[in-house]
């Protein structure tokens, strides 16, 4: 980790974005999910779930209420503590943890782990991406599947838009985009404008592709690594905005 | 023309919009325009030119600067107290008339006339687009040249973004987009976001390309008509976000 403040270390970059980020439609779709996850991922009632970047706790609140044992994992505390809230809330037993995905290790202790919602390739130095799919490899039991959710690189070089915006109430986030370091990442800046309020973020998420993230899978221990464009398996092309890729240790 | 308001008919519109939809590169672009549109009309001072739907007079000053006696039409009257003040500093001797382009007929009176900027395709009833047309073509001198400059059709549709937002002019504009009535009209909603005000506008027009607006200037009775992608005359293929259509009298 570098001495200096990453971009998602910047807590009111989620603070301001979330009524944003996570609409009603985002809570009710992952929701909606869990049986799509029970059969891909062989979900079973002693099954213990990893929730790595679990945010606000889209799944992790729905697969507790299903009575899976879920260790919800975030380095962001505002999330966090929505999640307990929530958590208490509807009387669930989650485990929460604070912790940088770079760090959060624990050997061989879950069947299933999930990163969902782009969760990944947030840090400058790839060999951290590298680091966080070793963790993720080692908190699994022998046999354990993680699914990985990521915008894939493949669809944002075919549909590419520099610009659109969001609008939530009278909250909107301005979203300005380009290609840098060869295709290999994407440059962000996002205004947020509320009241009088303006807000500016810029920041940078390395790009994965079905190919290249299944490899790196691989390379880290993975047995396994299917890529789909949706979770009922569909295969992936040009048309899916989201990459959904399930890894066997 | 309908009983209720039309949208163009809302000054406060033209007046919010105007700091971006009139930005000096508009301008220079504009200014930097009239060798160009002296080749594609085949026109030298002093010609007599109709700019309808002049706006503050982006084409209308140049082209009295070179020396053209322009007569400039638009329903705006903010635009035109624009343009009336530019031409007296610059004193510039320039017909201003306010009128729709529904009902302004001056017949034979013109060598050219333009019609820039997407400023056609606003009214409901596509008849009222054949109106103007059958106005511009009135208001010629016979072998008069018509220039329309109109967002392309063709182009919009092969690059379609449901959404969009520039900064220009102290203004953040936020555009929202939907192809309708089979694609023949685009539903726009403009949000502005001026400090802590609010603005916002939905809109309708008429789309067009190449073909279909050069059947509808043959049925007002041109002929000889030719689709350009810009002013220098480059195709009017899939990059040309712009279609330049020129027909004769």
């Amino acid at each position: 980790m570098s001495e200096s403040q990453e971009w998602f270390q910047d807590e009111s970059l989620w603070e301001l974005t979330q009524p944003i980020l996570f609409t009603p439609e985002l809570w009710e779709a992952a929701t909606s999910n869990i049986d799509k996850l029970r059969t891909l991922l062989r979900l079973d009632p002693s099954t213990a779930i990893l929730d790595l970047c679990c945010g606000p706790g889209r799944y992790a609140i729905p697969l507790a209420a299903e009575g899976y044992r879920v260790t919800a994992v975030d380095r962001t505390r505002c999330f966090l503590s929505e999640l307990r809230t929530r958590a208490t809330d509807a009387a669930l037993d989650i485990e929460i943890v604070e912790s940088d995905m770079r760090d959060f290790c624990r050997p061989c202790a879950f069947d299933v782990a999930l990163n969902m919602l782009t969760s990944f390739g947030y840090f400058d130095n790839p060999q951290d991406d590298i680091k966080v799919l070793q963790n993720l490899f080692a908190s699994l039991k022998s046999g354990g599947r993680l699914l990985m959710e990521i915008t894939p690189r493949e669809w944002l070089i075919h549909t590419f838009q520099a610009r659109d915006w969001h609008q939530r109430d009278d909250r909107f986030l301005l979203c300005d985009r380009k290609f840098i370091d060869s295709f290999s990442r994407l440059h962000n800046h996002w205004i947020l404008i509320s009241g009088q309020m303006r807000r500016e973020w810029e920041f940078d998420l390395r790009l994965y592709g079905a190919g290249d993230l299944c490899a790196l899978l691989r390379n880290v221990g993975f047995s396994e690594a299917t890529a789909m464009g949706n979770l009922d398996g569909a295969p992936c092309d040009l048309k899916f905005s989201r990459l959904y890729v399930v890894a066997t240790k | 023309m309908g009983e209720t308001k039309d949208w163009f008919e809302d000054v406060a519109f033209w007046e919010i919009t105007r700091p971006f939809m009139f930005a000096p590169e508009r301008w220079d672009v504009a200014a930097s325009s009239i060798e160009k549109l002296r080749s594609l009309l085949n026109i030298d001072p002093p010609a007599a030119v109709l700019d309808l739907c002049c706006g503050p007079g982006r084409f209308a000053l140049p082209l009295a600067q070179h020396g053209f006696r322009v007569t400039a039409v638009d329903r705006t009257v903010p635009l035109l107290d624009e343009l009336r003040t530019h031409a007296s500093g610059a004193s510039l001797a320039i017909d201003i008339v306010q009128s729709d382009m529904r009902a302004f007929c001056r017949p034979n009176t013109f060598d050219a006339a333009i019609n820039m900027f997407t400023s056609f395709g606003y009214f409901d009833d596509p008849d009222d687009d054949l109106t103007v047309l059958r106005n511009l073509h009135a208001s010629l001198k016979p072998g008069g040249r018509l220039l329309i400059d109109t967002i392309h059709r063709e182009w919009l549709l092969r690059e379609f973004q449901a959404r969009d937002w520039m900064e220009s002019g102290g203004l953040l504009v936020l555009d929202e987009r939907e192809l309708i009535d089979s694609f023949t009209r685009i539903h726009n909603r403009w949000i502005i976001i001026r400090g802590s005000e609010r603005y916002e506008w939905e809109f309708n027009l008429r789309l067009y390309g190449a073909a279909d607006l050069g059947d509808l200037l043959r049925e007002a009775g041109f002929s000889e008509v030719h689709a350009f992608g810009t002013l220098d005359g480059a195709p009017c293929d899939l990059k040309a976000s712009r279609l330049v259509i020129v027909a004769t009298k």
